[in-house]
């Protein structure tokens, strides 16, 4: 299985150059000469969407792809498909007040949101944005075009996405659901696409960070609703805390270099080549897996470890992943529906198997018809015989009453970001609902919206069915010890509601039913496959 | 023996253990992935298992092979290619080491004044055309194909920059070597020292990811 990992924004551009560093001699002359492969570690591909041209050029690691459309590894700005004064911009800003020529957008989760629901949803815009542009969504369409070349979709060899993003609200989430929904569209919905969120530390002195932490959270908060919420979306959403990340590693200077790093060889075993050939996946077969039994994306929480080849054996790698230093999440094993784990090194299947159901005893629960659920997957590949690594992936580790009261589970961790997400709202109302604020904007390119934006967010935000209304009863969940925080997806520009193509598969809508009618549907369309011996 | 002769048979040894190097960690490997599949006859780390092996062509399954990078692997097969320039220059260009087989043998040859270069053109292309040969063999024996030796090792970026360094080594001990064959029958014993330590070092470094697998997997 080979993957594609596409880093965006700030966060994704470091993590991604990690990952697509060419292993191959650095020799740019003879590498000209003789149009030398770029060679990766497991052969992934790889690109960076960036939306301030301004940070893109700082750098030398990602080629122009505007400039260059065969340059590797490239980046993309979407935002260039514009220009300046063209009719859609224009139009966009006169009717919502968003400039869609701003270097960097605007480091806002609900920004990116609300531009993709307008190119969606109003005619007025994409129909403008059609003619004059050949593209109804064209900021998304594009992004999609440069990665879709290195997927199987169109002729690549990628059986998979990574995204990279961070769960700050700046660019990184914004783009990730949209791109989901052009792959949809294809008609693949088993096509793999994991998203890899890196939730920023609650210590901002460690951080270089370029919004304060309550309107991160917020932002974190938006980015986490909107990806499991969305049936259709990713399969999975690896979630890391950078609190654990820089606690471990350190920021030295200022810098993440470390962290990033570090979180390179933890997703290693996932992304590295050489599977064992009893154990060769595609990616179709692991996204069917992810999503196995359940109807929105899973929250995967990363465990790693790793040793020296000798005397380790696999339930050490796997206790020691599992313990709370493993674990890059804060969360209860335990509490996990299901485990995937990816390894590096000899290792024998059914000890792996054993040694995770002595640790989390649970997995060993039966289906509706009495059979073993197969709770446990393992994917092994070969290693440099010097060291074996581990990464296990626990499926929604959460769902324990109380927990939340705890600090170390996720519960914790997720109730102190709901939480101060939730006073953010409360507390900023006039300056959410103003106005979109960059905080290295001069007073004059601060974007300010207009009133269809404005009832619009306010609609979104503190409607009857709108974002605080579902924070609070979130957090609720989260206290209850339910599964399934998230629930009811929600948009901008349709008065709170779902969208229409959201609503369930049984034709009700979401935002009608109460939370105990949805757990019992969901109870039963589940039971219903189970029984029938489909995958939900 | 004089020390030549040694140097002779230090070279072509240290090549056949890291022949035998390499093929023992391809069963190791495979033996280790057997162990998983459950039956099936298993190969056994030993001379027996090995000739088991190379009979029935069940070496290491082609999907593990991973790429290095074309420039490292046409830097890689330069230095195999100049190692085996460097070593027949070193050997077989004069009659001081063997005295039956030596490019003075065809005296016309040896005393025109595109000789050595013949020679050694002479020599790659036989080392080319031994490398397309072992391309040529089937999947079950991927893992002899030279152009594929180094798609089965972990290497890291010093580990290939070490192995494209010995280019300029090997460069070197050619250049003494002819030097060598230019003087003779006068002979410079400190020369053939450097240039026979130069290639050695060369060939050292070639096998060295083999020799490293195999003291971390195997022993």
């Amino acid at each position: 299985m080979r993957l594609c990992v596409v880093g965006i924004g700030g966060c994704g551009f470091k993590v991604a150059q990690e990952f697509l560093g060419n292993v191959d001699l650095d020799l740019s002359i003879v590498s000209r000469l003789t149009k030398a492969d770029y060679t990766t570690m497991g052969g992934i591909k790889g690109i960076w969407i960036e939306s301030n041209r301004q940070e893109a050029v700082k750098q030398n690691f990602f080629k122009d792809l505007n400039k260059d459309p065969i340059a590797y590894p490239g980046f993309f700005i979407p935002h260039d498909k514009i220009q300046p004064g063209s009719p859609v911009h224009k139009k966009v800003s006169e009717i919502y007040g968003f400039d869609l020529k701003k270097q960097g957008y605007v480091r806002a989760a609900q920004y990116l949101k609300s531009i993709y629901e307008i190119f969606e949803n109003d005619e007025s815009i994409y129909g403008v944005s059609r003619e004059t542009l050949g593209s109804s969504n064209p900021i998304f369409e594009s992004s999609w075009k440069a990665i879709s070349q290195y997927t199987t979709l169109a002729g690549g060899k990628c059986e998979g996405i990574l995204f990279i993003i961070s769960l700050g609200g700046g660019t990184g989430t914004g783009f990730v659901n949209p791109i989901v929904k052009n792959i949809r569209d294809t008609g693949t919905k088993d096509y793999l696409v994991f998203a890899l969120g890196v939730l920023t530390e609650e210590q901002d002195e460690l951080s270089g960070q370029q919004q304060d932490l309550p309107k991160r959270n917020l932002g974190a908060t938006i980015s986490i609703y909107d990806l499991v919420t969305k049936r259709d979306g990713v399969d999975g959403l690896i979630i890391f805390d950078n609190q654990i990340l820089c606690n471990k590693f350190g920021t030295e200077y200022g810098t993440y270099n470390a962290v990033n790093s570090n979180l390179y060889q933890i997703m290693r075993p996932l992304v590295a080549g050489r599977y064992y050939p009893s154990d060769a996946t595609d990616g179709q077969a692991v996204a069917t897996n992810l999503r196995e039994g359940t109807l929105q994306p899973p929250l995967l929480v990363p465990c790693y470890s790793s040793r020296k080849r000798r005397g380790s054996k696999e339930a050490d790698l796997v206790n020691l992943a599992l313990d709370q230093d493993g674990r890059y999440m804060g969360c209860d094993p335990t509490m996990a529906e299901k485990v995937f784990v990816f390894c590096r090194g000899f290792f024998d299947i059914g000890k792996i198997e054993t040694a995770i159901r002595e640790y989390i005893p649970t997995l060993d629960e039966l289906d509706a018809r009495g059979n073993k659920k197969k709770n446990i997957n393992v994917w092994r590949k070969l290693s440099d015989d010097r060291v074996h690594e581990m990464l296990i992936l626990l499926r929604n580790p959460f769902g324990s009453p109380g927990a939340y009261e705890r600090a170390g589970t996720l519960e914790w961790r997720l109730h102190r970001v709901i939480s101060s997400a939730i006073d953010y709202l409360k507390y900023n109302r006039g300056i959410i609902l103003e106005e979109i604020q960059d905080p290295e904007a001069k007073e004059d390119e601060t974007v300010k919206l207009t009133k269809v934006t404005r009832d619009a967010l306010e609609s979104y935000f503190y409607g009857e069915n709108g974002l605080l209304r579902e924070l609070d009863l979130a957090r609720i969940r989260l206290e209850k010890g339910e599964r399934g925080i998230f629930r009811r997806p929600i948009s901008i520009f349709d008065g709170g509601r779902s969208p229409g193509r959201e609503s369930s598969s049984l034709g009700i809508d979401d935002a009608g039913l109460t939370d105990i009618q949805r757990d019992q549907i969901q109870k039963m369309i589940q039971e219903k496959f189970d029984a029938m011996g489909f995958k939900a | 023996m004089t020390i030549m002769e040694i140097s002779l048979a230090s070279i072509v040894a240290l090549i056949a253990i890291g022949a035998f190097l390499h093929i023992w960690n391809m069963c190791h490997i495979n033996m280790e992935l057997e162990k998983d599949r459950g039956g099936g006859e298993k190969i056994e780390i030993s001379l027996s298992g090995i000739k088991k092996a190379i009979s029935r062509g069940v070496f290491i399954p082609r999907g593990l092979f991973i790429p290095q990078g074309s420039v490292f692997n046409g830097m890689a097969l330069s230095a195999w290619i100049l190692a085996f320039v460097a070593f027949g220059y070193l050997y077989f260009l004069t009659p001081l080491v063997v005295p039956d087989y030596n490019l003075f043998q065809i005296s016309s040859l040896a005393s025109w004044s595109f000789g050595f270069i013949t020679f050694g053109l002479f020599l790659v292309v036989f080392g080319v055309l031994f490398i397309l040969a072992t391309n040529k063999l089937p999947d079950g024996y991927c893992c002899i194909r030279l152009t594929e030796l180094y798609g089965y090792y972990f290497l890291s970026k010093m580990h290939k920059r070490a192995i494209a360094s010995t280019i300029p080594l090997l460069w070197i001990s050619i250049f003494i070597s002819v030097h060598l064959g230019t003087i003779y029958p006068l002979a410079s014993g400190v020369l053939s020292v450097i240039a026979y330590l130069l290639l050695l070092a060369s060939v050292i470094i070639l096998i060295s990811p083999i020799i490293k697998q195999s003291m971390e997997g195997v022993f």
